[in-house]
């Protein structure tokens, strides 16, 4: 099994008044990786230290084999980066920064970037400082798609985009791993995107990483039960219940332990069975983050 | 691929800086022009000399130093397969050049118009004096520029640089050893104005390497 | 034919994994893919669809599973056969049997015991009819 493209281990940093604790990650080749959490939970700072322009206080930090941040201008010879926050120089053009780009890095594909420029709708020779929010996001994505990087880190690379683009930037990104060398890392409050495209996923909260696993997993580990509890009959403990909520006679129990046969405890135990719902991503992330929020307070 | 990434980013600077650099040649080669003139133009022409210079310099650190780091096209740069060392490094020397090679060329002319004019060459002690300083006030507000992010700091040095300029004006014309020579057709180069002139260059450049060294020990870059 | 002859809807609750199933057994039954037709590449159909790779991956296994199609190492998958196609829908249909047979024991408040044990009866049963 070849080295993973990402392994972040016990990787610690420390801000006045946020902490990023005990980080471990890993992405391998082949795959994309959905990485969820609130503002301020440390998405953007783990990002940043992928890329070495954050140094983190402790921990291993290894991008394609090398030791960030010792060997970051190697490692990012093949890394391409986009974050939210992230500006072109406004006075230019797209075309300027592609000249730029390619100047730069090896890999750069000037016949994917003219693809790229038809696809995403951009003009080459209009100023920086003239494109709307999701013209300057597609622009920045442009410059590095095409320099046709072994890993893309996406700091929230669909937000702000309309639904169009976020159909035709989702498309390039499933594209990049037609190439089973290549990774996809990328964060988002957009859950329906993680959900639909990430073949792994990390949930962040408050500087630390609070779950991880494969989606398909995830999304077989987690189950909604509607329950119908009749009098003089208790609610059995099962695995992995991490809500219980009751009105009356209708319970509803939220439970990250999931398997076939689940329901027959409930059954033996007298208590109705209306419903068995799936959770989507977004209702997993949300319950995992409460749940964890309440077990730190306690 | 020719040329090391260091070149590379350097290039990059010095276009993004032709606009102010272009301004700047012709500003200053316009007040150069109408200075032997008159005397009304000779002063009109000195202080307008001077203004060029300072707003280079201000325009310059702001937009090439500041503003990047503010509007976040750092972080553009550091994605691409550049070191942070490679980074710091680009930008000093390519803003460097971008200030000092005007400045050369227009002092250089600023000689060439005083002593080729009717400006009596005396003056030309109070223009080294006066040009070192210019220089000096660009070294030490890039290193203010490089150290802090907090725009109170770089208000604060314009405006001590600013005003400073307007305090040393008259304090070297009254200093004997120029106030001497100021209607003098023959420069006299006196031990104290040599000693102002490359001390204050010196004072500059020793707090802009200082800022350099401090900010490449920064681990953190964004 | 691709990849575009599969539609994934968003809307649809139903797991991803099972819309691709889905999706690829009507295009068996249909006639649309006959027996040794080339599915295309787990990637490919990723990308053609937007999902992720893991999920049509889950797909492929499961209806490797079922007989419904052949994996072969390092050349990719294709429609099983008829004899083996036969064979996984009639897993698939077996399996819906004891589904329900699943659902109306519960209902009778049977164990999962009780019904094997019935199961096992009327096995034995109708082998002795067959005798």
């Amino acid at each position: 099994m070849s080295e993973p493209v990402i392994l972040l281990d016990g990787v610690e940093k420390t801000y006045p008044y946020f902490r990023l604790t005990n980080i471990a990650l890993q992405l391998d080749a082949g795959q994309i990786l959905g990485f969820v959490g609130p503002n301020g939970a440390g998405k953007s700072t783990t990002l940043r230290i992928l890329m070495a322009m954050v140094q983190q206080d402790r921990g291993t930090v290894r991008v394609l084999g090398r030791s960030l941040p010792r060997e970051q201008a190697a490692a990012k010879q093949d890394i391409g980066f986009v974050s939210e926050d992230m500006r072109l120089h406004g006075s230019e053009s797209l075309a300027w920064h592609m000249r730029l780009v390619a100047d730069l890095c090896p890999g750069w594909d000037a016949a994917y970037a003219t693809a790229l420029v038809g696809r995403f709708n951009l003009h080459p020779e209009q100023q920086v400082r003239a494109l709307s929010h999701g013209e300057r996001i597609k622009a920045a994505l442009l410059l590095a798609l095409a320099r046709r990087p072994r890993l893309l880190i996406l700091d929230e690379p669909t937000t702000g985009l309309d639904p169009v683009a976020r159909h035709e930037v989702l498309a390039e990104l499933m594209d990049v791993v037609q190439d089973e060398r290549r990774a996809v890392l990328f964060s988002s409050h957009n859950t329906h995107d993680v959900e639909q495209i990430s073949d792994q996923i990390a949930f962040i909260d408050r500087g630390r990483i609070v779950d991880t696993g494969d989606k398909e997993t995830f999304l077989d580990r987690w189950r909604r039960l509607r329950l119908d509890v009749p009098p003089g009959v208790t609610l059995p403990a099962a695995a992995g219940v991490i809500d219980t909520s009751t009105s009356g006679r209708q319970a509803i129990v939220t439970t990250r332990a999931y398997a076939p046969g689940f329901e027959a405890g409930y059954a033996a135990a007298g208590v109705g069975i209306h419903a068995v719902e799936r959770l989507t991503l977004e209702e997993i992330f949300v319950a995992t983050v409460m749940h964890n929020r309440r077990e730190r307070a306690a | 691929m020719s040329g090391s990434v260091v070149a590379r980013l350097i290039r990059k600077d010095l276009v993004l800086a032709r606009w102010p650099v272009t301004g700047a040649l012709i500003g200053g080669a316009a007040s150069l022009a109408i200075m032997p003139l008159t005397s009304v133009t000779a002063y009109v022409g000195g202080v307008t000399f001077v203004c060029v210079l300072v707003i280079l310099n201000i325009i310059l650190v702001m937009n090439g130093v500041v503003q990047e780091r503010k509007d976040k096209t750092q972080i553009f740069i550091l994605s691409l397969p550049v070191s942070t060392a490679q980074y710091v490094a680009a930008k000093v020397v390519a803003n460097a050049l971008a200030f000092t090679v005007p400045w050369a060329v227009l002092s250089a002319a600023a000689v060439v118009v005083i002593v080729r004019s009717p400006i009596p060459d005396g003056l030309l002690a109070f223009w080294a004096v006066l040009l070192g300083y210019l220089l000096a006030y660009y070294f030490v507000l890039l290193g203010v520029a490089l150290l802090s992010d907090r725009s109170g700091w770089h208000a604060s040095a314009i405006t001590v640089g600013n005003i400073s300029i307007n305090l040393l004006i008259p304090a070297l014309l009254n200093l004997p050893s120029i106030a001497r020579q100021t209607s003098s057709p023959i420069a006299v180069w006196t031990a104290d104005i040599v000693a102002l002139t490359l001390g204050e260059v010196l004072v500059g450049a020793v707090v802009l390497a200082w800022a350099i060294r401090y900010r490449s020990r920064r681990a953190d870059h964004v | 034919m691709g990849t575009t002859d599969l539609l994934i809807s968003q809307a649809d609750r139903r797991p991803m994994y099972l819309q691709i199933i889905e999706q690829v057994r009507r295009r068996i039954a249909v006639g649309d893919w006959p027996s040794g037709y080339e599915l295309p590449s787990i990637r490919a159909l990723a990308a053609g669809l937007q999902v992720s790779v893991i999920t049509v991956k889950r797909a492929y296994l499961e209806l490797e599973r079922d007989g419904v199609i052949v994996t072969r190492q390092g050349r990719g998958s294709c429609v099983a056969d008829s004899a083996g196609l036969s064979a996984g829908l009639r897993h698939a249909e077996l399996d819906q049997h004891l589904g329900s047979a699943a659902a109306v024991g519960r209902s009778l408040g049977l164990t999962a015991e009780e019904l094997v044990a019935r199961l096992r009866d009327l096995v034995a049963g109708k082998d002795e009819e067959q005798r």
